[in-house]
């Protein structure tokens, strides 16, 4: 019941050919893997191979004499990893309640540190050249962190920046 | 070459660089020492064979030319030992820079490079060939001692022992530390089933009753055909029925295998929890046992490392060691190796004078440094490190003291000797007029001080102005005998270290004195400040007690009375660290995980003391307690920071607030205690905010009882939901404010009242 015909074959082809597009080889793109999170209502991403393990945040302790962005401590297998809200160390304003039931934590060589977000979405890996250097909508301190903003105007946080800045850790001295 | 070949060739590679640094290091001390003193048979033994087994390792890994000055300074130590004779000093030249070529190469084996460069090359070359000379050198007059002094060349590996790497023994201890979560999540398991096996008790208690009830409902079926004229109409009502009554009768079976199973299981897990407790403690104490190290494991190098350092200055200083073969904590020796390390370089930069001011004070022209360490009790030893030196020049440090303005000239000269000496762990102190590069930039003392509190040790000093000075560090022999007083204030646990403790004490409110706006409080005839450890953490103010529960202080620094709002217990803990975002932390020195898995920060005594004399907030004169009923609130919430703030909120509102972590924790808190209103998340895991709403309005006890439900659910199906569940408020987590939730909770009370 199907004509066979050359001509609708021929057809056929000529519109395969037209369709078709030379697949761009993926593996030779440099690719950002992106771990998404939740925080105030707002969806942030950290290049995911800072992240180490995601937990829920369970007795946490909270320690005196810390800075406002320092939200307490927690034990991890036997090491303890103290917890930061990114929403006062940006200055976010404080409104509505979230849920904050989760901690990331980051670690590179050096420093290791736990994120307090709302809920995590999980990682996804993004061309890199799809990362935008504009950042219309962000402000103050949280411009200084940024790598850049992805396709879903997210903004990625610089994961590196943050464990090195000298700023996010604290040393008093007596 | 394979992968797999290449993989063994690094390891092996990789295991001698980690066997020649430590033999090197071996060597280095021995010689540091047999450049002060003669040699013995002993050591020049001990020395041939550190230099054999070097070179054994060498040719493992084809390190030729390691392997060829190996073998020519083994020569050389052969002949010595033959000869009977001990190295000149050009000989101990020789050697030393034998083994720093040595070094050298070592550090090159890294690159793969197996070709070093000529000059190198030739270098090495003229080496050998001295070394060589030097074997038949028959004009060195050093004769071998007679008398056998403690050798400091480490003894061959006992039989039986192993090499551990260190850093395997710390990720051990994580998993004891792992254990120990598993530990309190299998008793958390067995309570739970338990739980669960004594709420079967309701379900018996009804058993009979519905079994009575099948039996009623099973006769009608059986008589149907009696109620010939209403059959159809009643066919349907009659199927239901049976269709229950067969269920019911399936569901009472099922229910009780559950029971049994249910006991079997309660009883598995809480036989599983006591294997698990006793593993876990046992685990601990063996591991404790295998983190106990010889003293030596601290002290290897530091000869070497003094002599150089003398050397470098223009000095000349041995370092001899005795009772290093004292066991102790690994993780005590890792911190107290910097400390040492500054304890000597201090003592060879300040301590000890230049060999012609040795001289004229009649003193032989190389000094001794000395470390001796000695068991005081059954858990603590002592270090003591002592110079020949010039001791502590008290008059400068008084002078320094007034300069730096540290002092007023009065205090200065009204301190004894003793005090006088303490001020050099001031942090920025420093009586060397200039900055060497070995020390001198007056922060070091002050950190070694740090270090040693931390530890829970203590540290004394012991100046002969002439003679030589000493310091005595007094530190626990294991890290788990580090002793607490856990205490309460503002609704956290801190932990004080017992070292620091005189006593506990309780006090009626009405002894405390206000003397020139400070607090003070009598004991034996002395006054000493008072705090309220609340004020000095900045936490929130407490109520106010007709008994003061009260700490008495007592350190070399400072004596003073902290109050704090309960005495809890004395208990051992181990001491951590903050993690590496917390360097210091004021106050903190680090902090403790109790047995249930809660952290606990440890207080630092002295830095507690120093901001209390910052702070000019004393304690408040004692108000008469402010009586008069505070509404009891029920908070619901499975977020931990949610929680707390509206705990917070509440609180500062005037209201006394019961949290609960899930719907089931609500629910058990609601049959057990009256509450004035429910405030509840809905998305808890568990039994959630609708079904603990329906719940609430289906109990008569509870039925009016004011629910407000605060959540993240937006839409207004979930909005209808809480309503139809009975809810009396719905406020959006997104838009939460505070005000609106006290209007809301004001208004829900005052027409429950009314």
């Amino acid at each position: 019941m199907f004509n066979t015909d050359t001509t609708v074959l021929d057809t056929l082809q000529a519109r395969a050919r037209k369709l078709a597009v030379v697949e761009t080889p993926v593996a030779d793109e440099p690719t950002l893997e992106l771990f998404y999170f939740e925080l105030a209502q707002e969806t942030y991403a950290v290049e995911a191979r800072y992240v180490v393990e995601v937990l829920p945040l369970r007795q946490l302790t909270s320690l005196p004499n810390t800075p406002d962005f320092v939200l307490g401590i927690v034990g991890v297998r036997g090491h303890i990893v103290s917890v930061i809200d990114l929403r006062c160390f940006f200055d976010l304003p404080q409104q509505g309640l979230s849920d904050l039931n989760r901690i990331a934590i980051l670690r590179d060589g050096r420093m290791e540190f736990a994120l307090l977000t709302d809920r995590t979405v999980g990682t996804y890996s993004l061309p890199r050249q799809a990362l935008q250097a504009s950042q219309p909508h962000l402000n103050g301190i949280r411009r200084e962190y940024l790598l850049g903003i992805s396709d879903a105007s997210w903004a990625v946080l610089d994961a590196g920046k943050l464990l090195s800045d000298s700023r996010l850790q604290v040393e008093n001295h007596a | 070459m394979t992968m797999q070949q290449q993989l063994l060739q690094q390891r092996l590679l990789k295991a001698f660089q980690q066997e020649a640094t430590e033999r090197l290091g071996i060597l280095r001390d021995a010689l540091a020492l047999l450049e002060q003193q003669s040699a013995t048979a002993d050591m020049l033994e001990s020395m041939y064979r550190e230099v054999h087994s070097l070179k054994g390792a060498a040719r493992a890994v084809n390190a030729l030319q390691f392997e060829r000055l190996c073998q020519k300074l083994e020569t050389f130590f052969s002949a010595l030992k033959q000869q009977q004779r001990g190295p000149g000093s050009e000989q101990i030249t020789l050697v030393n820079q034998a083994l720093q070529s040595l070094q050298r190469l070592l550090s090159r084996t890294d690159e793969q490079t197996a070709a070093p460069g000529d000059s190198d090359d030739t270098a090495l070359h003229t080496l050998c060939t001295a070394l060589e000379l030097s074997c038949a050198e028959p004009d060195s007059k050093v004769s071998v001692g007679q008398v056998s002094v403690p050798s400091v060349v480490a003894a061959m590996p006992e039989p039986g022992m192993l090499r551990v790497s260190s850093l395997a023994l710390d990720q051990l201890w994580f998993c004891a530390e792992d254990l120990l979560d598993a530990r309190l999540e299998s008793a958390e398991l067995a309570t739970a089933l338990h739980q669960a096996q004594t709420d079967f008790t309701w379900w018996r208690r009804y058993r009979h009753e519905l079994s009575a009830a099948l039996r009623l409902l099973q006769q009608p079926v059986d008589d149907s055909h009696s109620v010939i004229a209403g059959a159809d109409r009643n066919s349907m009502a009659v199927q239901a029925q049976h269709t229950t009554v067969v269920f019911a009768q399936w569901a009472t079976e099922f229910l009780q295998q559950w029971d049994y199973r249910m006991s079997q299981l309660a009883r598995m897990a809480s036989q599983l929890a006591k294997r698990s407790s006793s593993l876990e403690a046992t685990f601990r104490q063996e591991l404790q046992q295998v983190l106990l190290l010889p003293c030596t494991s601290l002290t290897e190098g530091m000869p070497a490392m003094v002599r150089e350092l003398a050397q470098a200055t223009g000095k000349s200083a041995t370092l001899l060691i005795s009772g290093a073969d004292y066991r102790v904590d690994k993780r005590i020796l890792d911190e107290l190796r910097s400390p040492i390390q500054h304890l000597l370089r201090n003592a060879v930069d300040h301590g000890i004078e230049s060999a012609q001011q040795r001289q004229v004070a009649g003193k032989p022209a190389n000094a001794t440094l000395r470390i001796d360490f000695m068991q005081l009790s059954s858990n603590r030893f002592g270090l003591r490190l002592s110079d020949d030196g010039q001791g502590i020049d008290t008059t400068a440090v008084r002078a320094k003291a007034v300069q730096q303005n540290l002092l007023t000239l009065q205090q200065a000269s009204a301190l004894t000797e003793a005090e006088c000496c303490r001020l050099i762990f001031r942090s920025g102190f420093s009586t060397s007029p200039m900055l060497t590069e070995l020390s001198g930039r007056g922060l070091g003392l002050a950190i070694v001080e740090e270090k040693v509190l931390r530890l829970n040790g203590d540290i004394e000093i012991h100046n002969h102005p002439g003679h030589g000075c000493s310091f005595v560090l007094t530190l626990p022999v294991s890290l788990s005998t580090y002793r607490t007083l856990l205490v309460r204030v503002a609704e956290q646990l801190f932990a004080i270290p017992c070292q620091t403790i005189n006593r506990v004490l309780r006090m009626p409110a009405t002894a405390i004195r206000s003397v020139e706006n400070r607090t003070v409080l009598e004991i034996a005839q002395q006054s000493l400040p008072l705090w309220h450890l609340a004020d000095l953490l900045q936490l929130a103010t407490r109520c106010h007690q007709p008994m003061l529960q009260l700490v008495l202080v007592e350190t070399t620094e400072c004596q003073y009375l902290l109050q704090v709002d309960e005495i809890l217990t004395d208990q051992d803990i181990t001491l951590k660290g903050l993690g590496p975002q917390l360097k210091r932390v004021t106050c903190i020195t680090g902090v403790a995980r109790l047995g249930n898995g809660q952290l606990v920060p440890v207080l630092n005594m002295l830095d507690l003391y120093q901001s209390a004399c910052r702070t000019d907030r004393p304690v408040a004169v004692p108000l008469p307690a402010v009586t008069g009923h505070r509404q009891q609130l029920l908070v619901a919430e499975d977020s931990i920071t949610s929680r707390s703030l509206m705990k917070s909120i509440l609180e500062s509102a005037g209201f006394q607030v019961v949290t609960a972590v899930d719907g089931m924790d609500a629910w058990q808190a609601l049959q057990h205690h009256d509450f004035a209103a429910l405030i509840s998340d809905i998305e808890m895991p568990g039994l959630d905010g609708f079904s603990l709403t329906e719940k609430v309005r289906s109990d008569s006890r509870l039925a009016h009882l004011p629910v407000v439900l605060v959540t993240a659910l937006q839409s207004p199906e979930d909005r209808l939901r809480g309503l139809e569940a009975g809810a009396n408020a719905y406020i959006l987590k997104s838009s939460f404010d505070q005000d609106n939730l006290l209007d809301i909770l004001q208004r829900l009370l005052s027409t429950e009242q009314g």
